[in-house]
């Protein structure tokens, strides 16, 4: 009877104490550095001396709230978050389309598309910086030879075209992943679908509204969060091409952030910025779920 | 009585022995770890030839690890906040000053003393490492910006090696010929290409980025003059809107023709006789146009770790005339040495088949005239903890606004001075400093 009492307890609370070695991953390796980050933001701690000599309160997100490099920052981030996206949406829902389509060497076009993404970001970084260095990269060579340019241009120096260059570079990268995922999908909608969709006479672009994209709205919602807080976060490829160059034009709040912390030491504000950042992303995620909360109320209509 | 007492005896003298012996082995360190910013494969080499004789030497392992010289600052950092900092390490002298004021490192006067004392190093190369009756560190080289060019192009336009800062961008202004170009701007913010750049023509302009206090002065007429002259150099002899370059790029700007002339340390010509002889071929160098010279020492400091006095005894071994000469030819001419015995004609130093080439002895005696004069950029009024100030983006930012966003030089100049003197107020508070 007793072990029958222990064994019900168990079970009862089996899933609680499933969850309890993840919990303390996430109060270990998140919540702690998280409240540290929030505790040194209020702080002015340097990283000349290691630490942090006064409570400052605000102080930090007031000065930075108040200067336009921030806001500027935002801005670029947006923008090559956005961009980024609907480049890598774009292009990996055509490939996957494609590989769908194509019947002979299949895995060889899959592996070829995929190599992209199995790039480490410095080697990436390192063969896109020499692509396009202006005086001996094959690009601007390219476009000289076929009179497209005059004069080769400083793709990630240039005002004009350094946040242009990173974000062709980050769908380069970024499309395999969109892809892959939605050949997933692909297979997830029933053969059924596309046979009624043959026997109603549906063009392509129909197919795509009233077959496709319906079915694979959630692993759009799931790509559009995972991909919006990696781009938005990005770091590395706009730290190695620009730098956050010319001037802060492709500086996004990461880049600011570090330049902030490690550059000019002041580690207390590096840290406001960063929780600047969390709370900006969070936002946009909030957005997303409330979108797809809302679509999946509609369907539970 | 007397057995018992015997058995005590013993008890105690195995106890004893047992106990020494364990005190002995725990004095003797698992390893030593050692970081430098030597990331070219023939350096790594020379460091792991040396680490290899000092572990048969001594039986301690010795650990390198290569981090580079722009990402040093937040990696010890990162170490000394997690309690992982090396034993040694070799880095550029701001980062040197910066440990030593956080505590990251200790002293290096023993090490010093174990190589021969301060007497052995070449006047001026010491002078970067002495705060308050102290050694901060070890300069392991040294070395001194040059006017390097290419004589061939020169030639063909009849014109001399300029002497002057005028000459120098009349010359640019001659030989510029896009896609090939005079000079190379460094403008990238994540390097400190500009600032090194500019710090060479403030000194010529008499201005400077401290005053004796430590408060930024930058926004003199003597350095918006630099600054200004800088600008024109740019528009003269430089890529258009190429902002994005860092110091390593000169090599292969250089190397593939296209640049001609640069301002900076013989590695240049090094690593043109190594990947590209027929440009090296047709390379020379000469004094900088300007008084000051411009000196960089690589200091080695003794990490605040358990294992100070083996860092120590490591750092004295490098130092080996065997040793030191080995690292030293792993880039010549590059590296000259800081020791009077090894500068010396007669030493071994001298004896390497690349001194058949004249440029080679050529570089090594210029860069040489130097290390007497010459100070890095930040210490002009010595060994100070803000001298990263000056390498920490705000110079590069400025020349951007002013170049791409057409910002007026007075004002660009005034926004970084105020933005550099916030950064020392705050390390000033940071460390106590009125």
């Amino acid at each position: 009877m007793k072990d029958r009492n222990i064994l019900k307890q168990l079970d009862d609370h089996l899933a609680q104490l499933f969850i309890i070695p993840g919990l303390i991953c996430l109060i270990v390796f998140v919540a702690y550095p998280a409240i540290l980050t929030i505790y040194n933001s209020m702080t002015n701690l340097s990283m000349l001396t290691m630490r942090a000599t006064k409570f400052v309160g605000l102080k930090n997100y007031v000065e930075i709230i108040s200067g336009e490099e921030f806001w500027i920052s935002l801005l670029n981030g947006i923008k090559y978050t956005f961009y980024s996206l609907i480049g890598q949406f774009f292009i990996g829902y055509v490939a996957a389309l494609s590989l769908e389509k194509i019947i002979y060497c299949k895995s060889i076009f899959r592996v070829m598309l995929l190599t992209p993404w199995t790039f480490p970001s410095i080697a990436l970084t390192f063969l896109f910086s020499w692509m396009l260095d202006p005086s001996f990269g094959i690009i601007n060579f390219i476009l000289e030879g076929l009179n497209i340019i005059d004069n080769p241009i400083p793709w990630f120096g240039a005002k004009n075209t350094a946040l242009f260059s990173v974000i062709m570079m980050n769908i380069w990268f970024g499309f395999p992943f969109i892809m892959l995922t939605l050949l997933s999908g692909f297979q997830t909608i029933p053969n059924e679908y596309f046979e009624v969709a043959e026997i109603e006479g549906l063009n392509f672009i129909q197919k795509q509204k009233y077959v496709i994209l319906p079915n694979l709205k959630k692993v759009f919602g799931v790509l559009l969060i995972l991909r919006t807080i990696w781009i938005f976060n990005n770091y590395d490829f706009i730290f190695l091409t620009t730098g956050g160059g010319p001037g802060i034009s492709s500086q996004t709040v990461p880049i600011y952030s570090y330049i902030t912390a490690w550059k000019r030491m002041a580690m207390g504000r590096g840290s406001a910025i960063t929780i600047l950042l969390l709370i900006f992303v969070g936002l946009f995620i909030a957005i997303y779920f409330k979108v797809f909360g809302m679509s999946e109320k509609e369907s539970n209509l | 009585m007397k057995n018992k007492l015997i058995v005590f005896l013993m008890i105690s003298c195995s106890l004893f022995s047992l106990f020494s012996s364990g005190a002995n082995e725990s004095e003797k360190p698992e390893k030593l770890t050692v970081w430098h910013g030597y990331s070219q494969t023939s350096r790594i080499d020379a460091m792991n030839a040396i680490g290899q004789k000092y572990t048969e030497k001594t039986g301690i392992p010795v650990e390198f690890e290569v981090v580079t010289w722009p990402n040093q600052a937040e990696k010890w950092r990162a170490a000394y906040a997690a309690g992982t900092m090396p034993d040694v390490m070799i880095c550029l002298p701001d980062q040197a000053t910066a440990m030593y004021f956080a505590g990251a490192t200790v002293p290096a006067d023993d090490a010093i003393k174990l190589i021969g004392g301060a007497d052995r190093f070449l006047p001026g190369t010491l002078k970067e490492q002495f705060y308050d009756g102290h050694y901060i560190g070890v300069p392991h080289y040294a070395h001194s910006r040059l006017l390097i060019y290419r004589k061939d192009i020169l030639e063909q336009h009849g014109l001399n090696p300029p002497k002057t800062w005028e000459e120098y961008l009349n010359v640019c202004k001659e030989i510029n010929d896009p896609p090939h170009y005079a000079f190379q701007q460094l403008f990238n913010k994540s390097d400190y290409g500009s600032a090194f750049m500019l710090d060479v023509f403030m000194r010529n302009e008499g201005g400077k980025f401290f005053d004796e206090n430590f408060n930024i002065v930058f926004d003199s007429p003597e350095s918006i003059r630099a600054v200004q002259f800088l600008v024109d150099l740019y528009h003269i002899g430089s890529m258009p809107e190429a902002m994005n370059y860092i110091i390593n790029d000169q090599f292969t700007l250089l190397n593939t023709g296209a640049t001609y002339m640069t301002i900076d340390s013989a590695f240049t010509i090094n690593s043109a006789l190594e990947n590209a002889p027929d440009i090296a071929a047709v390379m020379d160098v000469a004094e900088p146009p300007y008084d000051s010279y411009y000196l960089t020492t690589f200091p080695i400091v003794v990490g605040n770790t358990s294992n100070i006095d083996i860092a120590n005894d490591f750092i004295a071994f490098m130092f080996e005339e065997e040793n030191y000469v080995n690292f030293l030819h792993a880039i010549l001419p590059g590296m000259n040495p800081v020791l009077k015995d090894i500068e010396d004609k007669t030493s071994s130093y001298w004896e390497n088949p690349a001194f058949s080439n004249p440029l080679v002895g050529k570089c090594v005696d210029l860069q040489a005239k130097g290390l007497v004069d010459g100070w890095s950029i930040g210490f002009e009024y010595g060994v100070n903890p803000f001298a990263s100030v000056c390498t920490a983006g705000y110079v590069e930012e400025m020349f951007q606004k002013i170049i791409i966003d057409n910002v007026p030089i007075e004002q660009a100049v005034a926004e970084c001075a105020v933005k550099m003197q916030q950064a020392v107020d705050e390390q000033k508070e940071a460390l106590g400093w009125e």
